[in-house]
């Protein structure tokens, strides 16, 4: 069993995650963040969040009116949108994955970029002040094609899956079992390796040809570290359906154990495993 | 009862601290380290070697933080609680306290500040093992090669106690972080002198890992959290107020009956206040002549500093020039060349100033990697093709720069980051607008010999706690490189 620095007296994510919380949400911490930093992760990650939000409920809604009103109760309507993004488990699954390159891109930059703001303002602040935009643009532009490169492993997992559990007769399952497969992920010595390297700091360039070289490498070697680190994670609420409320634990999750030095494995586990458990709950409720 | 804890160097000839502390040291060796009461648990607590053992309590040390203080108060409190247990158990005094080794004291005050105490220096006494004896670079006189620049006491100035932000010194007591186990930037006085000494005494107390294994180790630590408290008593000094430092991070130790005991900042500020309480019998600051190092530091331009953060949290400091390939330490004369942007950047006179205050100039030493036991260094800037000579301009310690470049560790093996304010020693070099390059060197200041292991009998618990993983650590033959060196102007 993997080691966990876990002090019950001591809940080091619902710390960490405050300490994120106070730098991204409040006028404080977001006016501390380096200018660049804030208008080329923090901003478009807000759009992407806002897109999400909008575009989840405006399915939810769709279903509900297309739905007889009198033979859906309206707390299973609830934790149908929560759960799996208005996927109630009478609905008919498409015969295809349901990951669009869009959506996928969209999913990046809403739940991965947030994570990229220690690092940036790391390299803001050690470049040139006239160089810095083009260090961060670098920065996140290499990290966001390793994830690129990623949605195909990504397609073909779901699909796999998918296709698995259509067998089955399992699909109400998926989204328990994907939490459940991430939670095991977590304890392992592999994860707990990715996740120290991605504190990791490159050494800084004197500026020009040589720092734009220096800042691809390591936007490259970032994400792929943070892509090992994150990828069943990310592919979690994709299982389940793009479930708002899963998307919104995965990310704070993320953040939370990015933010520590000494993130408790342990209880982030835990946590996806409570989130099975309630997958799990409201696929047995259809 | 409040304890008081005396400086080692002038006990009276009679007292009995040291003798009890030996017998005590010895029962705990003799404890396995799985009870919390053995001294390989009490060391392993700062750092444990054989990292596929897991304990919650080990390797929790705080280092490059502005935990660092308040942590090591707490660790070496409970300590003495422990020890101070034994030694009533044993029939020795209930009020036994840890005692502190001020070698920061000037040598015309205590000629035999910068020896271990006697007590400390043999491997055997009356034929058998000495238990406070350990592996150390020091020769069997005791005396430790510290000159008065490593031993300075010029942190104690910094009227700051934390500072965030990438490229500025970082206050006093170490940079705001979360739980920090090994870290990029040390805090002022945990530069120096508190990983100087480690350097400098060598052997196991040069390891993070290894360095609580040393009984001198917790008379160190006395004198740097007595450091602490004489910052403190100044009336301009005070520890954060944000609660991110007070009670934003907890701690978990044993006390003198094995009862778990919780802390946080808050709880250490008060010495009278932690666990059985205690208090120093000298908090004077002896100011000679004698550390040319204190008097370059800022003084009144520091007061001057303070009231700016305070006051415009958006100053930010800038880069204007580095250097441009990374350099190894230990190959000749070290020499860096930092090409600068100062015809660029806003005016950067390092004169005082028309508008506000003057703009003041931090070296940093980026990304410092390397293995084994390379020693410390001196730094040197020189404004090149003038008739000036270079200008020492402070301290490299290599405290921590094993687990800094393991990239295992918690920040991915990014190194050390030294950051020194060069305010003064620019001024002296006539840097100015139009000054477009300036030159670092380093002069390596070796402890009084390199070989560690002479006369050292282990004890039987330790043979066989002893991994190839730490037999390596000691023998790792020494390398170090900084990665960048970059000069930041506010």
């Amino acid at each position: 069993m993997a080691r966990t620095d876990a002090f019950v007296s001591n809940p080091v994510l619902l710390v960490a995650l405050r300490d994120v919380g106070r730098t991204l949400l409040t006028r404080r911490g977001l006016r501390a963040l380096s200018p660049p930093v804030f208008q080329l992760v923090v901003l478009p990650a807000l759009v992407a969040w806002a897109w999400l939000v909008l575009g989840t409920t405006w399915l939810a809604v769709a279903e509900r009116m297309a739905a007889p009103p009198a033979e859906t109760p309206s707390l299973f309507f609830l934790d149908a949108t929560i759960c799996r993004g208005g996927r109630g488990p009478g609905t008919a699954m498409s015969a295809s994955p349901s990951l669009a390159p869009g959506q996928w891109a969209v999913m990046v930059v809403a739940m991965m970029w947030p994570t990229l703001v220690p690092p940036a303002t790391y390299l803001a602040r050690r470049s040139f002040r006239s160089e810095r935009l083009r260090a961060v643009c670098l920065f996140v532009c290499a990290y966001s094609v390793v994830w690129a490169l990623a949605y195909p492993l990504a397609w073909l997992v779901l699909a796999s899956i998918e296709a698995a559990l259509s067998a089955l007769q399992a699909m109400p399952w998926a989204g328990a079992l994907g939490a459940a497969g991430a939670a095991v992920w977590q304890l392992t010595p592999s994860k707990r390796r990715l996740l120290r390297a991605c504190h990791r700091v490159p050494v800084m360039g004197p500026g020009g040809w040589a720092s734009d070289r220096i800042m691809i490498r390591f936007g490259f070697d970032h994400g792929l570290r943070c892509a090992g680190s994150c990828f069943l994670l990310m592919t979690l609420p994709m299982v389940g359906g793009h479930g708002m409320g899963v998307m919104i634990v995965i990310t704070a999750l993320m953040l939370a154990e990015r933010a520590a030095a000494r993130p408790d494995l342990g209880a982030s586990a835990r946590v996806l495993f409570a989130l099975a458990a309630w997958q799990l709950f409201s696929a047995l409720l259809a | 009862m409040v304890r008081v804890r005396r400086n080692v160097l002038n006990l009276d000839a009679g007292d009995r601290t040291l003798h009890w502390y030996s017998l005590a040291v010895e029962a705990m060796q003799a404890i396995p380290p799985t009870q919390y009461d053995s001294w390989w648990f009490q060391a392993n607590i700062h750092g444990d070697p054989d990292r596929s053992t897991f304990n919650p309590y080990f390797s929790r040390c705080q280092h490059q933080s502005w935990y660092f203080l308040p942590w090591h108060r707490g660790y070496i409190t409970a300590f003495e609680a422990i020890v101070a247990d034994k030694v009533a158990r044993l029939g020795g005094p209930s009020d036994w306290a840890l005692p502190y080794w001020d070698y920061t004291e000037p040598l015309s005050v205590q000629p035999y500040a910068r020896y271990l105490p006697e007590a400390f220096r043999a491997p055997t006494q009356d034929g058998t093992r000495n238990p406070l004896f350990s592996r150390r670079n020091t020769p069997p006189s005791g005396k430790v090669g510290l000159t008065d620049t490593q031993v300075s006491r010029a942190a104690l100035k910094e009227d700051v106690f934390s500072r965030a932000g990438e490229g500025v010194p970082p206050g006093f007591g170490g940079p705001p972080t979360g739980f920090s186990h090994a870290g990029q930037v040390s805090g002022e006085l945990e530069s120096v002198p508190h990983n100087v000494v480690h350097v400098q005494v060598g052997g196991n107390m040069g390891l993070v890992e290894l360095a609580a294994r040393d009984p001198i180790f917790w008379l160190h630590h006395a004198n740097i959290d007595r450091l602490w408290e004489m910052w403190h008593q100044e009336p301009n000094h005070d520890e954060p107020t944000d609660p991110a430092w007070r009670s934003g991070q907890r701690f978990t130790l044993h006390d003198g009956s094995g009862a778990v005991f919780h802390f946080d900042c808050n709880d250490m500020i008060d010495t009278r206040a932690v666990l059985h309480g205690y208090v120093y019998d000298d908090l004077d600051n002896v100011e000679t002549d004698e550390d040319e190092m204190r008097q370059t530091v800022h003084q009144t331009a520091n007061k001057r500093l303070a009231l700016e953060v305070f006051m415009r949290d958006d100053r930010e400091p800038e880069l204007i020039g580095t250097s441009d390939s990374s350099l190894d330490l230990l190959s000749g004369a070290p020499v860096a060349t930092l090409s600068l942007q100062t015809g660029r950047q806003r005016l950067m006179t390092l004169k005082s100033g028309d508008f506000g205050p003057p703009p003041r100039a931090y070296l940093n030493l980026e990304n410092i990697k390397g293995s084994g036991q390379p020693g410390d260094f001196m730094v040197y800037v020189d404004v090149p093709d003038d008739d000036l000579e270079p200008v020492p301009a402070g301290l490299l310690t290599t405290f921590g720069l094993t687990v800094a470049s393991d990239p295992a560790s918690e920040h991915g093996g990014s190194g050390l980051t030294r950051i020194l304010d060069i305010t003064p020693v620019a001024e002296r070099l006539g840097l100015r607008d139009g000054s477009d390059t300036l030159q670092v060197s380093f002069e390596p200041l070796q402890p009084e010999r390199s070989d560690a292991a002479d006369g050292y009998i282990p004890h039987e618990m330790e043979l066989a706690m002893e991994t190839d993983e730490m037999r390596g650590a000691m023998d790792e033959p020494p390398s170090i490189t900084v990665g960048r060196i970059s000069l930041y102007i506010e």
